[in-house]
Order: structure tokens, then sequence, then C-alpha cells
């Protein structure tokens, strides 16, 4: 039996739950490098398994495009969603600062794997169809190297237009080409393995999973990747896609053992109600629950805290 | 002269990646070493290196003083945005110490997106390097050319200072670096990748051609495989060379930067 297994935490209908944290780090002085550390440290020491990290590349003055996830299931009644991002003209916006930004993931996954010895990082998610294929494949080997295969590589189609033609990527055929590169970075993978191509050699490459819930992505899913990361569904639109997910499986030779299944969402309402939406998740067969809890420099350790004491994490600082 | 490294991200046997890279690069530093880069993208294109960023990004992280580099970096096979918080990023966590190397010639098959021909090189490169240097400027970036359009655009981290990375072309045929140069109205650096002596004579007449009269100094930099380091020494100081650069196939042990520098 792992470390990992040994530990104790949130049970769910195929055992231990991994628990991780979506937040951002964006390079302002606020959340230097010293904050990243103690923000990664103080994650690992309550217990939580992981930090995600959105990626956008740009942000942008205005949006024509919308966003796609304004509703987020309430904690402590999940089958019910609520909005709570802005509106303008009828299109949902993103929610972001004034200066909004983000560190480059790949380096951020390496700080902060660097500073920790457990905790896993990933992307939630990663702007696929933006890259080479051929230039990402190698950083994603890299990535795992320096994180002791710490990294989990969420990727997705994103939402904005806007971004899309900034990196200078057609944003119509966006899905298309995400899965197209799925394909290619398997078989660069595999070919690396078999040093047919020049890639770094004896590195195992990060988990992929399929960011989104739309019948494609649960496709790709399904058929293609390491595991799926549908984002604030209720209960029962996430039942629904384990079904969808377990058909393309099945379709693909393949197991529900096979794919690593995230659920990740925005936590909505009182922190001491997290359990009840964490815990309807974990009946429903995910490996892990991802929440995004808007913290603070201010009050991220206290969160945690708080949050990992409400799922009965099993921290050093519990023990 | 300055004396700088470059090395393939390939661990020496036994190490770890991030180990060796950092065992090495605080002996660097220590050593009196002026520059850490990170190979071409065309090199690494066909040897089992990691990531030149990420290596960088280990070298930044376990130096303080020495300059990073990327010593041919070919923009015209990455999209300018995304290159540019690639870029940032690294800045950042080096605070401040990255320069930018590039390749100006066709890029080489092993990193060109299958299906996606770059018919100009050079004039990509204008593009989305002058694209780049507009998300690090600007507070709210806009930009429009052939390769590379956008408005209102918001790019965080910026580089250090909200600066322009200081650009090292790379020596190629005498019409590209021209045009490059003329383009850009003036550079700040030229780099030779291992060209043999004679030829480096013959390069330096090049970019000194191609440069507009009353441009200023131009950084003069040249790679060489690590044991020709101190066979080229006098060659490089007659010919005019601001830094000398060993550059090693794998993560240099120690022992093997003081018999570099020695």
């Amino acid at each position: 039996m792992s470390g990992h297994e040994a530990r104790g935490g949130v049970q769910g209908a195929r055992g231990r739950i991994e628990v991780g944290l979506v937040d951002l780090f964006d390079g302002s002085p606020e959340r230097d490098l010293a904050f990243m550390g103690e923000f990664a440290r103080t994650a690992e020491r309550t217990g939580f398994d992981g930090i995600w990290m959105p990626e956008h590349v740009l942000f942008f003055e205005k949006y024509d495009s919308v966003y796609p996830y304004p509703e987020a299931p309430l904690a402590a009644d999940p089958d019910v969603k609520e909005q709570h991002n802005k509106v303008v003209e009828g299109k949902a916006q993103v929610e972001t600062a004034l200066d909004q930004g983000l560190l480059d993931l790949f380096q951020t996954a390496v700080a902060m794997c660097g500073a920790t010895t457990r905790l896993r990082f990933g992307s939630s998610v990663l702007l696929l169809p933006l890259r080479n294929p051929r230039l990402i494949a190698r950083e994603a080997l890299t990535v795992a190297a320096l994180t002791d295969g710490r990294f989990d590589m969420g990727v997705g189609v994103g939402w904005s237009a806007e971004e899309f033609e900034a990196c200078e990527c057609d944003f119509k055929t966006r899905g298309k080409r995400c899965e197209h590169l799925i394909h290619a970075l398997n078989d660069l993978w595999a070919l690396s393995s078999a040093q047919d191509v020049a890639l770094p050699q004896g590195v195992c490459p990060p988990r992929v999973l399929i960011g989104g819930h739309s019948p494609a992505a649960i496709r790709r899913a399904g058929t293609a990747a390491g595991g799926w990361y549908p984002w604030n569904l209720t209960p029962a639109e996430l039942s629904d896609g384990l079904r969808a997910l377990e058909g393309h499986l099945e379709s693909a030779g393949r197991t529900r053992d096979d794919v690593h299944v995230i659920a990740g969402f925005r936590g909505v309402g009182e922190l001491a109600d997290l359990s009840q939406i964490v815990s309807r998740y974990a009946d429903l067969g995910v490996d892990g629950i991802n929440v995004s809890l808007r913290m603070t420099v201010d009050n991220y350790a206290e969160v945690m805290a708080e949050v990992a004491q409400t799922l009965g994490l099993e921290g050093e600082d519990a023990r | 002269m300055d004396i700088g490294i470059a090395c393939a991200f390939v661990p020496t046997e036994g190490a770890t990646l991030g180990t060796a890279i950092a065992t090495a690069a605080a002996a660097a530093e220590d050593g009196g070493f002026a520059s850490w880069w990170g190979m071409g993208d065309r090199e690494v294109a066909r040897t089992a290196s990691h990531d030149q960023i990420l290596g960088l990004y280990c070298v930044a992280r376990a130096t303080q003083r020495i300059r990073l580099g990327l010593a041919g970096d070919a923009l015209s096979v990455r999209p300018a945005a995304v290159r540019a918080k690639q870029l940032a990023s690294l800045d950042w966590f080096a605070n401040g110490r990255l320069e930018l190397g590039l390749d100006l010639d066709t890029p080489p098959l092993e990193i060109s997106e299958p299906g996606v021909e770059c018919a100009d090189p050079v004039g990509s490169t204008l593009d989305r390097l002058g694209a780049m240097e507009t998300l690090w400027t600007e507070r709210r970036g806009a930009y429009r050319s052939n390769t590379v359009s956008f408005a209102g655009a918001i790019a965080h981290p910026k580089t250090v200072g909200a600066r322009r990375l200081r650009t090292h072309a790379r020596h190629t045929s005498a019409p590209l670096l021209r045009r490059f140069v003329e383009s850009r109205g003036e550079i700040d650096g030229w780099a030779a990748w291992k060209l043999e002596p004679a030829a480096l004579i013959g390069a330096l007449e090049e970019i000194a051609q191609a440069l507009p009269s009353g441009h200023g100094p131009v950084r003069r930099t040249w790679f060489v495989d690590a044991p020709l380091v101190q066979a080229s020494r006098a060659r490089a100081a007659e010919a005019g060379i601001d830094e000398l650069v060993a550059v090693f196939d794998r993560v240099p042990h120690p022992a093997e930067l003081q018999e570099a520098i020695a």
C-alpha cells in the first residue's frame, strides 16, 4: 500500500478522494515567490493533495465572448445552482481583477512542487489548442521530471475568442484541434519511450485530463485521455457525465480504472457546508475533487485549516 | 571578455535533473561565469534535452547574479502571446536577468507544426517579437501585423520593469540579418553558434555591414564546444568578441566548469 492510500480524508465510492485547491498565482508583489512557497506548504501541511491553477495567456479589457461557467452548485444544496458572475448585455463575464495576470503554468508547477514534498500541481486547465504539439511534448516531460511526477495536465478548449485570436489560433475549430493535439502528444510520448524521436528519455508523461463537460469533451476523455475534469456540475449532471464516460470507455476498449476523474467546483456558501457537496460527488465515484475558494493573501491559511477540518483531511496539523 | 555556459538540459548520470542543474548553476556563479544560455531550438530539437525555459528556471532559482539567455529562440514556430508569457514568467523568477537570442532561419522540421509552412521566418519573427514587446510594455496592448493582432490585451506578468528584453540576433545569411536589423532599427547583440574561427571573421564582417551607420555597439557572443574554449580565447579577444560561451552536451559537472574557465 502506498503512503497515499494509507492516508485518511474523504472516502468515496472508489476509495480515498484526492482534494485539491484551485487558486491563482499572478506574479504580483502580494503573491510573490515567498508567498507561493508558503501557500503550497500550508496546503500540504493541512492535508490537501494538490493545487491547481487556471490558464489564460491574456485577459482583455472587454469581452464579446460569453464566460461558460457563471453558475456554481451551492455547497449546502448542490442540486441547486446560483449565478455569481456579472452579466453585460446578456453575456456572462469572467471575474477578474482590473490588471489580472497569471504566471506560466509549467514554471509555477515546478516552483510549487519544489516547495513541497507530496503536493501535486495541476493545470485547471491549460489551453491545449494554442500549443505547438512538438514543443509542448518536451515541455510537459520536463515538468514531469522537475516535479518528480507530481504534475497533472488538465487541458481544455477555452471560451475566449479574443484570446484565441491573439494567440493565432482559430477559435471555431479549437475542439477538433484539441483532440488532434491529444493524439499527437500520445504518439510523440510513445515514440519517445521507444527512443524513436528526440525527446527527454526515462520520464513518465503527465496524466492528461480533459476539462469541460460537453459531449465532445467527455468523448475525448473516454477515448484518448487519462482523465476527465468537469467543472461546476450538480450531482445529477455529474452522474450523467460519468455514465456517458463509461460508454466511451467501453467503446474504446478501456475501463473506468484507465481514467482519473476530478470534479471541480467553485465553493459557494459556507465553508462548513462544503462536506455536503463533496460527499455527493464522492458517492458518485470520482477520484478527486477540486474546489476554488477565492482565498486572499490574508485569509488563506485560516480558510485551508477550516476546510481541512470540515472535510476531515488528515494533514500534519490534524495529527 | 566574459565567459558563459550553454548546455543541453540532460542530467549527468545518477543525478536528478533539478539537482544537477542547481548544483552546476551555483558552481557557475561562484566560479565567475557571466551567463548561462539555453541552447537554440534547432539544437534542442535533435537531442534528448529537456525544455530550455524550464532548465533556465532551475538556473534562475539557484543563482542571483548571472545573466540568463536563450541561444536561438525560433519565434517562427510559436504563438507570440504564449511565448511572451513564458519569457516574462522566467524573467520574473530570475528577477530581470533574461536575454533573448533569436534564430531567424527556416525552422527545422522537428519543431515545425505538421502542415504549417513557415514561408517567411524573419517576417514572422519580427511580427511576433513586436507583439511580445507590446505585451511586455503596454498596460493595454494593441498590435496589428500579418502574423498576430490584438487589442485591449492585458498581459501579466510583464518582464521586470516592463522592459523589452535585450535581444541577440543569431548569425545567419547577410540578407536576412540586414532585413532584421533594418526592420528593428537597432539590435543589442549578435551571436555566432559554433562557427569555425575563419568563418567567424567573415560573419563579423557581415554583421558590421548589416548595421546602419551610427548604430551603437553590438554585443558579440561566440558559442564554441566546451573543450575548445581555452584554444578559442585568444582568437575571440583578437576578433573583438565580448563573450565566449562554452557549450556542453549535458549539464556540466562543477569540475568541468572549472576547467572551462581556468
